[in-house]
């Protein structure tokens, strides 16, 4: 459990943005990394349930804004339609039932991970990242269309700054190939492959890195250098990246 | 519930106000900025809410928030301000219980029941959204609950009964399948491909009953479990559900270092902590010397440990505890501790161990009976029948084949806990999660430096063990602490500390040599083990012979030789694991021999049906093995097989995973789907039950007022049915329903001596003591019930539905014998009292088939279906039986498949949590059956054999022998992880470029 030294509960995202300006303060989605860690520093958390930003809208005619507080629960749920079976399937996996009713899209994107299949599929949905901090109002936030999540993951997220919501293309057509120990392990690597409606190809991996990329669908494994550990060495990685990824391109392909 | 208000709360007002809807009633209450939300809800009573781990995977602390379910373990209690939370305790509002908690009850979908109230609860809210969910949402709602006892079979069947009964169907009486048997009993016979599979649900046992068992009125019914209500209601039964006033935590500082000599220790600071009253190291806890298996005195050397020495031999070897006011205090006090070490070289290889130059673990001067310190030979055992160096030279043929076996864990969801404290008359009183509680008590007393007279130990309900707990883990320590501060202390290892610092399964290399006629004819076998035992003996001995043993019975062969090294590395500690040596073992022999029927050209049931042992075969390795071992010539005769229904299991298990696909091309390679190849492997398997003229069971039962009886066992409920079981054997004996025998069990200061929960030891020998005791008790029953109905031969009265009936037809209940008796004319409380140890071993047997698909191009293995055909004798209730052999073949499927230790280069544990340590979660299991074919032993109670092991036997060499028949492969490491396996198809498809 974290060392809580105090605990804060805003109740809009100005008095979250605020609260969060102060160093030592880290903000409280789900928890179940936050509250899971196991070696923690003494942190204050700010918690941030009660600022909203949890609702599930379409974005235009091809994309969909999914509220930072939303809980994989919900987008495994599918939204009533508004979210694409294969994505609904990865935060399905992403956690089991007791955990995915409180981790949240926003969470999982400022935890990152290289081993998330649900990050990875967020990258092949070309997935953008709203943030808001005290230089930059929540509107404006969205108004902007947000980060690339590639960027966000490569370059982390500025101390006091808040995930806001996700958008994702959900008008392509995707298809997820993965390895694992056993059929609901977390996945050695994954590999999701979109097409999307104007017929460009997305390839994201994730297995391969400190945290998932992006790949060249016409030469998935250029450039890769995977880390090793005991579920999988790199060049077992870099076979799976290779084998995964073609499936997942020729799924997608149809 | 009203919106929640903006709060907060710091350091400098420590606590903050929450307002929670629990179970339907507001609760105002202050927390710490850090309480956890399962800390919270135990604070306020609500002992269903169990710790399985701090991250909150095991789903042991589910409740539901807003009605939906989520993890306690990872949510602040100021989380939940402003929200709704329930537990299970919001259905205990009458005695009654709630519908779903009806389902779970009458489909034995509690073993240990640790986790019951997050599977009732999940269940009450999957159905709320859905009242007729499917088979994968049911799988999806329990894939956040970890449970290492069912498989999930029941408790799926659980949900899908309770949402009928909900819905308003009717329901029938849950029960076994009972089918036709298909052989004699005796003789095989040949698979038919046409032979319809017998269509039932799958948590449903199917039972092939014999001509040899009588019709029983309560033995071999499916009865409820005696505790399923108390589970079912999460009701305070484990060791952690009480609360005792004044209570300090203790918490372990533990080695960060492989191999270190302590150069000093200084507590001076983290004793100077507000808040802690001792720490306790090897500067002040006296060095007695002792061995921690829970084994019969007298305890097998070397006794190599002491409670805190000046030396650690593994990562999570103790070095120091504290105890305090708080679990935050302890941990605070641990990082305070201020250690220097001297690193050692260390070795973790059993192999690398015995080489010249290895780092000597145990250089110590007062530990004796160390076969040879120097090279870290703990012991050498060696036994053999015949000349076998003769017989492989006379041999047609002579195969030999190595094989390596990975290190794993029980993974109790409840981990170790106790609490100890000094009673009214000073006495130390221990609560603990045991399998040994009177092991422990004998153990435990010189460490303390107490007698045993002046220890009590307490094993409440026990959520598993599975052989972890056999082991006298931690009561020493809080014993010290309870001593020393004159408080009580409780200890419980979190979840890493679970792994790193408690007992796994030993990792072995074994290279079988076996000598074959030109019939196909075993007539040599020779068996040599290096068996890795870690930093401590403790069950190295014991494990490793087991492994003989088992290696080297299941087939006949006139020549045998078993010669092993116990070696000591620098890995956490092996012990005593559900299966004791025989999975190790007859993983290599099943996987051996399959090859050598390969080699020969032969069909591999035909090859080991001609060797096999049938009834009347000889068990010729079993009394050269073991501390009481003798030497040839020195037996007149060697036990015997008695029993055996082997043909049956394997034609019910051929017919169910339907054999004959494994010889169809089309099936094993799939047209459409080209990386997939299916594969269907063989393992047979055959255990023991329960350690001969050692073993020992007492039961002592007394007649109450109202004709009920109070049972009281030394025998040790795990969550394996074993209190139920007993239980039904009593009833039977004595006339009456199961709901008239309550049974305790058990506490040394009150109920009858038991070895413990081991060795498949339970229904058998506490069984026959249970039916020895009821027996007494029955005689004198008959005898107050002649003298009452004025017959005059007790012996023609006969005890049915809580009556006694003289031959004419007259009766007197058993509640007007037990007023008679205990108020009336010649006064007396009628009891019986017995103990049984058995110069008998009878094996159960068994048929293990898998079914998988194997993706060439990952090395991904997919376990498709398990089916595993028991002879277990009379199963005394197949609910529970069923449920074993189930719970038994999931954890070998993780041992098989995906379970492993991970270390990095100086022996630090990479993976000591679920997730990274993967054990199977309810969506993603294989389709499991479980046959129960009765055969009739004469010298069990009502005919029983052992049933909770054998499960574990089987599960890896078929999934083995499975891959074989997929691809040809044959890989002798487990676990079959993907890399492994996609390495040796690479080595495979290089071999046959290399030869062309």
């Amino acid at each position: 459990m974290a060392q809580v030294a105090a605990y804060h509960r805003p109740q809009d995202l100005d008095g979250a943005i605020e609260l969060l300006a102060r160093p030592g303060r880290t903000a409280l989605a789900g928890g179940t990394v936050l509250n899971a860690d196991r070696e923690p520093p003494a942190i204050e958390v700010v918690d941030l349930q009660a600022i909203g930003l949890d609702g599930i809208e379409p974005a235009g005619p091809d994309r969909v804004r999914l509220g930072a507080m939303v809980t994989l629960d919900r987008v495994a749920g599918g939204a009533d339609g508004l979210i694409p079976g294969w994505l609904a399937d990865l935060a399905r996996a992403e956690l089991p039932s007791t955990l995915r009713t409180l981790a949240t899209v926003g969470g999982t994107v400022a935890a990152g991970g290289g081993e998330s299949a649900l990050l990875v599929g967020l990258l092949a949905a070309d997935a953008a990242v709203e943030v808001a901090d005290r230089s930059t109002a929540a509107a404006a936030a969205a108004a902007g269309g947000g980060r690339p999540l590639a960027d966000v993951l490569a370059s982390g997220l500025a101390p006091g700054s808040i995930v806001t919501a996700v958008t994702v293309d959900v008008a392509g057509t995707g298809a997820v190939a993965t390895t694992g120990r056993t059929p609901a392990d977390v996945p050695i690597v994954a590999a999701v492959a979109v097409v999307s409606a104007d017929a460009s190809t997305r390839l994201a991996l994730g297995g391969v890195a400190s945290q998932p990329v992006l790949a060249d669908p016409a030469d998935p494994t250029a450039r890769l250098d995977p880390p090793g550990d005991f579920r999988g060495s790199a060049d077992y990685r870099r076979h799976l990246a290779e084998v995964l990824s073609a499936r997942a391109l020729e799924a997608a392909h149809g | 519930m009203a919106e929640p208000t903006a709060s907060s709360a710091t350091a400098a007002d420590q606590t903050i106000e929450i307002t929670v809807e629990l179970n339907g009633r507001p609760l105002i209450d202050r927390v710490a900025p850090g309480e956890s939300l399962r800390a919270f809800l135990r604070r306020h009573g609500m002992f269903s809410v169990k710790y399985g781990s701090p991250s909150g995977e095991t789903g042991a602390g589910a409740v539901l928030v807003d009605g939906r379910l989520a993890s306690s373990d990872v949510l602040l209690a100021a989380q939940v301000d402003g929200h709704a939370v329930t537990t299970v305790e919001s259905l205990n509002t009458e005695r009654e219980l709630h519908p779903v908690q009806v389902a779970f009850v009458a489909t034995g979908a509690f073993q240990s029941g640790y986790s019951a109230g997050a599977m009732i609860l999940g269940t009450l809210a999957l159905l709320e959204r859905d009242p007729d969910p499917s088979e994968d949402a049911i799988r999806d709602m329990l894939s956040g609950i970890l449970d290492r006892e069912t498989a999930y079979v029941k408790p799926i069947e659980a949900v899908q009964r309770a949402a009928a009964m909900l819905r308003g169907e009717e329901v029938e009486a849950f029960g076994p399948l009972v089918l036709t048997p298909m052989t004699d009993g005796t003789n095989a016979v040949a698979h038919d491909p046409a032979s319809p599979v017998p269509d039932a649900s799958r948590a449903v046992p199917r039972l092939i009953p014999s001509r040899d068992v009588p019709e029983m009125a309560v033995v071999g019914k499916p009865e409820v479990k005696v505790d399923a209500v108390k589970l079912a209601k999460g009701n305070p039964a484990f060791t952690d559900d009480i609360e005792l006033r004044g209570m300090l935590y203790a918490k372990l500082l533990t080695s960060p270092h492989a191999h270190a000599n302590i150069v000093d220790l200084d507590d001076s600071t983290a004793l100077a902590l507000p808040g802690v009253h001792a720490v306790l190291s090897y500067k002040n806890v006296p060095r007695i010397k002792y061995a921690s298996g829970g084994q019969s005195w007298p305890n097998p050397h070397p006794h190599d440990q002491v409670s805190f020495d000046t030396k650690v031999r593994h990562v999570g070897d103790r070095v120091a505890v504290v105890a305090a006011e708080t679990p935050e205090i302890a941990e605070e006090a641990v990082r305070l501790i201020d250690v220097t070490y001297e690193v050692l070289p260390a070795v973790f290889d059993e192999r690398e161990a015995l080489a010249g130059g290895a780092p000597v673990i145990h250089d110590e001067d007062d530990t004796e009976e160390i076969f040879d310190a120097g090279r870290n030979i703990v012991h050498r055992i060696t036994a053999e029948r015949g000349d076998v160096e003769a017989a492989f030279d006379q041999a047609a043929h002579v195969f030999e084949q190595t094989f390596r076996v990975h290190q794993v864990q029980q993974c109790p969801i409840e981990p170790h806990i106790s609490i100890a404290w000094l009673d009214a008359d000073e006495r130390m009183v221990i609560r603990t999660a045991t399998q040994v509680p009177f092991h422990t008590r004998r153990m435990v007393a010189p460490l303390l430096e107490m007698d045993i007279k002046d220890i009590r130990v307490i094993k409440p309900r026990i959520g598993g063990g599975f052989g972890a707990k056999q082991e006298m883990l931690i009561e020493d320590i809080v014993g010290h602490l309870a001593k020393a501060t004159r408080r009580p202390v409780r200890l419980e290892l979190d979840r890493s500390e679970e792994f790193r610092s408690s007992r796994t399964r030993h990792p072995q290399t074994l290279t079988y040599r076996t000598g074959v006629d030109a019939e196909g004819t075993i007539v040599a076998q020779d068996l040599h083990i290096i068996g890795n035992t870690g930093p401590y003996g403790t069950h190295g001995y014991t494990v490793q012979t087991v492994s003989g043993l088992r290696g080297l019975t299941s087939y006949n062969a006139p020549n045998k030789r078993f010669h092993c090294d116990v070696v000591y590395t620098n890995i956490p500690v092996p012990g005593a694991y559900r299966g004791y040596g025989a999975p190790q073992a007859e993983f290599a022999l099943e996987a051996h021999l399959e090859d050598v029927a390969a080699g020969l050209g032969m069909d591999v049931i035909e090859f080991k049906r001609r060797n096999w042992v049938k009834v009347g075969s000889e068990m010729d390795i079993a009394p050269h093995l073991g501390e009481r071992a003798v030497v040839e010539g020195e037996l007149d005769e060697y036990p015997k097989v008695l029993s055996s229904g082997i043909e049956e299991c394997v034609a019910q298990a051929c017919r169910e995973i339907e054999w004959h696909r494994r010889d169809d091309p089309a099936w094993v390679a799939p047209a459409d789907r080209p990386s997939i190849r299916r594969g269907i492997g063989f393992a047979f398997c055959m255990h023991g039950t329960a350690i001969p003229f050692l073993d020992m069971g007492g039961c002592s039962i007394k007649l109450n007022d109202d004709g009920s009886f109070n049972m009281l066992v030394g025998a040790t409920d795990l969550g394996t049915g074993a209190d139920t079981v007993l239980g039904q054997i009593a009833a039977e004996v004595l006339g009456v329903p199961l709901d008239d025998i309550k049974v305790y069990s058990s506490d040394t200061d009150v109920t009858p001596f038991d070895t413990g929960a081991y060795a498949s030891s339970t229904t058998y020998i506490s069984g026959t003591a249970a039916l020895q005791a009821a027996e007494a008790v029955r005689k004198r029953l008959k005898e107050r019930a002649a003298m009452l109905l004025g017959v005059d031969e007790p012996c023609t009265i006969e005890l049915r539905d809580r009556k006694a009936f003289a031959p004419d037809g007259r009766s007197v209940t058993l509640e007007e014998i037990a007023l008679d008796s205990l108020h009336w004319q010649e006064q007396e409380q009628i009891m019986g009292t017995s103990s049984y140890v058995s110069p008998e071993c009878p094996p159960p047997f068994a048929a293990q088939m898998a079914e998988i698909e194997l993706d060439v191009e990952t090395g991904q293995v997919t376990v498709t279906k398990l089916v595993m055909a028991v002879d277990c004798g009379v199963a005394i209730n197949p609910i529970t039986a069923s449920g074993q052999v189930e719970g038994g073949m999931i954890q070998a499927l993780g041992y098989a498949h995906c379970e492993e230790f991970a270390f990095d280069d100086d022996g630090r544990m990479l993976n000591d949590s679920f997730g990274p340590y993967k054990i199977y979660r309810a969506d993603e299991m294989p389709e499991t059956v479980v046959y129960l074919v009765q055969t009739m032993e004469d010298s069990g109670p009502f005919g029983a054999k052992a049933v909770a092991e054998i499960p574990k036997d089987g599960v890896a060499p078929a999934i083995r022998n499975a891959i074989v028949n997929a691809t040809g492969v044959r890989i002798d490491d487990l676990p079959f992880t993907p890399e492994r396996v996609w390495n040796a198809l690479r080595a495979a498809a290089g071999s046959d470029l290399q030869g062309g």
